[in-house]
């Protein structure tokens, strides 16, 4: 293989550091990933990543025109046949994950189109107001003196989540529209995707002040000899983090005056159907199919991916459906494989053992097809690795009393009747209502929508005003 | 002899021996083998749960390791049946998964009429001779498993072969007993450390550490708050309820601690016995030293532990505290092995290794569970995974949640048969270099609070 991002040495893969935009290559420092593999990184130069706040970012001032300019070239630029980063982080990628080959490239395929200019522009608009992001816009207060606003740039530290490109991508966006200071904490599951755009905007303007304000590093989550050293208010604003409980717990040590937690929680997504699936045997297996699409995006390992799925009907009925969800299930699609590892051996004893409790029916196999498990409440276990639970209602609105604040995506079929329950659902905590078969939703996601339950740029911005008075 | 009695019989009449752990591995293998064939076409016609895996697998038959690793069960198979059974007391439900995942219980022909709890289902069952063993989990969810008459026979034969391997000791009534248990309970440490203490101990000198029996249901209580939080349908004062009752439990277990610690420092100087697991043991003799214990316990006093401690925070030196405290030899400890589920328990040699007795079989398996691993230098290193023979209430090959190592070469202690060693750890409790950012979540995570302490 050859050695521009990663390098692989027998087993042993090298991961550079992105420091102020430009690469950093070192095999000083072991690590070991969650499979075992080992890792080399150079040594963490602290002083290096941290900016001191005497000096503005390398990109405060620069017109937002000319980052989408940037961006734009970079999401064209990010084509797996031409871009040699972006091909050699998916032949690391994919040799260490659980996904097959083809997900995992598809995930790249489109990464590219997270860049679109018109859209990202849209975003800032949307979110930010007009104006605010390039300097001072004045507002008009009813009887006030005028006053100023802007929205000024941030200092950033991302805790990155590691399951998808997309996710790699969206940080990367995020941080650059911000104008702001960019660290970047890699997750040892993606060690790649992230060095790998920030190189190919550096292959584009290496001295763009967008690429230098970027820096990437991997220390282990929590590690305290790193995080209490720099997770401070005098080097940044904001703690951006993804991700699992004992991530946001980590983060929560260190959040204090003048230093902010943002966090994207782990999240939880479910289905509901409507009794309109059953009019005909095409329409539910089309229905069954749209279930599996949301099931399915990578692997059921993503927070929209849909675990529980309320359905209208009889259990002569909804045993129809899981019949079908579980033919649907097998199939391969663009973010899923059609069989994929074998079901956790703790989650099959418990299905084998209910399949005797006479409320119970299960469908599909253990093999890494798809497993259905219809029952009359939710299951008590969390169901993973293209497992789905099933659970027969009256009503749509019956189902809501499932929904929580772990709840963040519910794909509605009919599309016709989300208005039904979304403010019921919203009520529950709910976070985003999607048509069935849409909850992946890349391009809609974050991008000017809102995500997790807020505008993210509005929330990473350091909102400043110049008031007047009489 | 052989002509007439099967290979499991003549493996479960070592238990009988002198010392059954002085065997060879390759003098019993094949025996082993036709035994485990042997449980698996007896319990496969009594158990749809086994049936239905031997159907999926296409497993007909045991001759060698191999044909079995399909066959074995994780302890998620007796926690299996849903909690909403119980909370809507579904009991024709529940009883119908017991007897799927038992061989030989009759649950269905007693009658429930009128039980109100889970507690009172497990006495009905017991008074119907139907014994169902509970164990306990940290996460507030119980496990459900059958014993047969013999089982339990077989169980309490072990524990005497067990304390007279270890260390001597004989079942003659003679002793004080420090019972760290609740005097009645379905648990099934309850039932078999209980007739052990009877056993071994005077009867005007057996002190519990509860007169309350410990009831399934206080335990499920945390699982079903962790629930109705999760779902938002707690309230602040149920909350506030839960959490005041688990601290009052603790002043209530402290209380008993020093009524026994008391007990201890009056018997001081008579052999006795100690039957527990690390936690309450090592909390109990701290408590009889600040209460004067002074010079330790008699030094022909016996005691046994072992046990997880299921997420306990003890100081890292617990063991050489507990030891100082008492001063009684390594050869007055009983230590073992083994797991909640399974009936042969693994005693530990001189050596602090925990030997095997000859009907069961260890196997050692991957991280996943997926492969059987080859021994490398007569060792074997990785998941720990058990086939109890003796076993007939239900399925004995349970893969446990432990990381460990499997010497099959003899033990410097002299016995020429397997042994574990003493570096056995919990999967969970490994560092798994998991450093895996993932935006996907588990309601459980929403649920937060020091809940977890309340687990007894």
């Amino acid at each position: 293989m050859s050695s521009l991002t990663g390098t692989v040495v027998g087993k042993v893969i090298k991961v550079p550091h992105i420091v102020h935009g430009k690469a950093v290559f070192g095999d000083a420092v072991e690590h070991r990933s969650r499979v075992g593999d080992l890792f080399l990184t150079p040594k963490l130069d602290l002083d290096a990543l941290v900016r001191p706040r005497s000096e503005p970012g390398p990109a405060f001032e620069v017109p937002l025109r000319e980052i989408l300019d940037l961006l734009g070239e970079t999401g064209r630029r990010l084509n797996l046949d031409t871009n040699p980063h972006l091909a050699e982080a998916l032949d690391l990628i994919s040799a260490s994950s659980r996904h097959s080959r083809r997900v995992v490239e598809n995930t790249y395929r489109v990464i590219g189109q997270t860049f679109e200019p018109g859209a990202l522009g849209y975003q800032v608009e949307r979110e930010l107001g007009p104006g605010v992001i390039d300097g001072w816009v004045p507002v008009y207060k009813p009887n006030a003196p005028s006053c100023q606003v802007r929205a000024f740039p941030p200092r950033l530290v991302h805790i990155m989540a590691g399951n998808g490109p997309p996710a790699a991508s969206i940080s990367i966006i995020r941080g650059a529209l911000t104008k702001g200071i960019n660290l970047l904490k890699l997750p040892s599951n993606d060690l790649f995707t992230a060095t790998a755009i920030l190189r190919t905007m550096a292959d584009i303007a290496p001295d763009h002040p967008t690429v230098r304000s970027f820096s990437a590093a991997y220390w282990r989550g929590g590690d305290e000899a790193v995080e209490r050293l720099i997770y401070r208010p005098q080097y940044f604003d904001k703690l951006v983090a993804w991700g699992g409980e004992a991530t946001i717990r980590h983060a929560l040590k260190y959040v204090g005056p003048g230093f902010e937690l943002v966090q994207f929680d782990p999240k939880v997504s479910m289905s509901m159907i409507g009794r309109e699936a059953f009019c005909d045997a095409e329409t539910l297996e089309r229905v069954a199919g749209l279930a599996a699409e949301d099931v399915n995006m990578m692997n059921q390992e993503g927070c929209a991916s849909s675990r529980h799925q309320f359905v209208e009907g009889d259990v002569k009925e909804v045993d129809r459906y899981c019949a079908a969800l579980a033919r649907q299930l097998a199939v391969d699609r663009f973010w899923g494989d059609g069989k994929i590892w074998k079901t956790p051996a703790d989650i099959r004893d418990t299905v084998e053992g209910l399949r005797f409790t006479g409320t119970h029916a299960v469908f599909g196999h253990y093999d890494g097809r798809g497993l259905v498990v219809r029952s009359n409440e939710p299951v008590d276990f969390h169901p993973i690795a293209k497992t789905v639970n099933v659970i027969p209602v009256a009503s749509l609105r019956d189902a809501v009393r499932y929904a929580s604040v772990a709840t963040q995506t519910v794909g509605i079929y009919p599309r016709e009747r989300k208005a039904e329950v979304r403010d019921a659902l919203a009520n529950a905590g709910v976070q985003r209502v999607v048509t069935l078969g849409s909850a992946i939703g890349l391009a809609t996601t974050g991008q000017g929508l809102p995500h997790d339950g807020f505008l993210p740029l509005q929330r990473l911005m350091r909102w400043v005003s110049d008031e007047e008075s009489e | 002899m052989a002509g007439t009695t099967t290979a499991l019989d003549q493996l479960l009449a070592r238990i009988d021996d002198e010392d059954p752990f002085y065997y060879r591995l390759e003098d019993v293998r094949a025996l082993q083998l036709q035994a485990a064939d042997e449980r698996f076409q007896q319990l496969r016609q009594q158990m749809p749960v086994l049936d239905q895996r031997s159907q999926d697998t296409g497993t007909e038959r045991i001759s060698g390791l191999a044909d079995m690793l399909p066959l074995f069960f994780s302890d998620a198979t007796y926690k299996s049946y849903p909690e909403s059974l119980v909370e809507q007391r579904n009991w024709k439900a529940l009883g119908s998964w017991v007897e799927a995942t038992s061989a030989g219980a009759n649950i269905a022909q007693v009658d429930v009429e009128g039980v109100q709890d889970i507690d009172e289902w497990l006495a009905r069952l017991r008074d119907a001779g139907q014994y169902l063993y509970v164990s306990s989990g940290t996460s507030g969810r119980v496990s459900l498993f059958h014993a047969s008459a013999k089982d339990r026979e077989r169980d309490l034969a072990m524990f005497r072969l067990a304390w007279r391997w270890a260390t001597g000791a004989v079942p003659d009534q003679s002793r004080p007993v420090f019972a760290l248990f609740p005097v009645k309970g379905s648990h099934r440490m309850m039932d078999s450390f209980g007739r052990i203490a009877r056993d071994f101990g005077r009867p005007d000198a057996i002190y519990y550490l509860s007169d309350q029996p410990l009831r399934v249901t206080d335990v499920n209580s945390l699982g079903r708050l962790r629930k109705a939080i999760g779902a938002g349908t707690a309230t602040p004062s149920e909350i506030d309820a839960f959490e005041q009752k688990s601290a009052e439990k603790q002043v209530e277990m402290q209380q008993s601690l020093e009524r026994l610690a008391d007990a201890v420092v009056r018997h001081r100087n008579e052999p006795c016995l100690f039957i527990g697991t690390w936690g309450p043991e090592y909390r109990l003799v701290k408590t009889a030293v600040d209460r004067g214990l002074a010079s330790g316990v008699h030094p022909d006093s016996v005691i046994l532990a072992g046990g997880g401690l299921k997420g306990i925070v003890l100081p890292p030196d617990f063991k050489e505290q507990l030891q100082q405290a008492l001063r009684l030899d390594n050869s007055r400890y009983l230590l073992l092995y083994g797991m909640a589920e399974l009936s042969t328990i693994m005693p530990a040699c001189s050596q602090r290794r925990y030997h095997i007795a000859p009907w069961m079989i260890p196997i050692v398996l991957d991280k996943d569970s997926e492969r059987i691993l080859e021994p490398k230098d007569g060792r074997l290193t990785g998941r720990l995974g058990f086939f109890d023979l003796a076993l007939e209430g239900r399925w004995g090959a349970l893969i446990s949640g432990d990381h460990g190592t499997v010497d099959l070469k003899p033990c410097p202690c002299g016995c020429p048969g397997p042994s574990i060693l003493d570096t056995i750890v919990r999967y969970l409790d490994l560092p798994g270099g998991d450093d895996r950012v993932n935006c996907a979540g588990t309601i459980d995570a929403y649920v937060r609070g020091a809940l977890g302490s309340a687990v007894a």
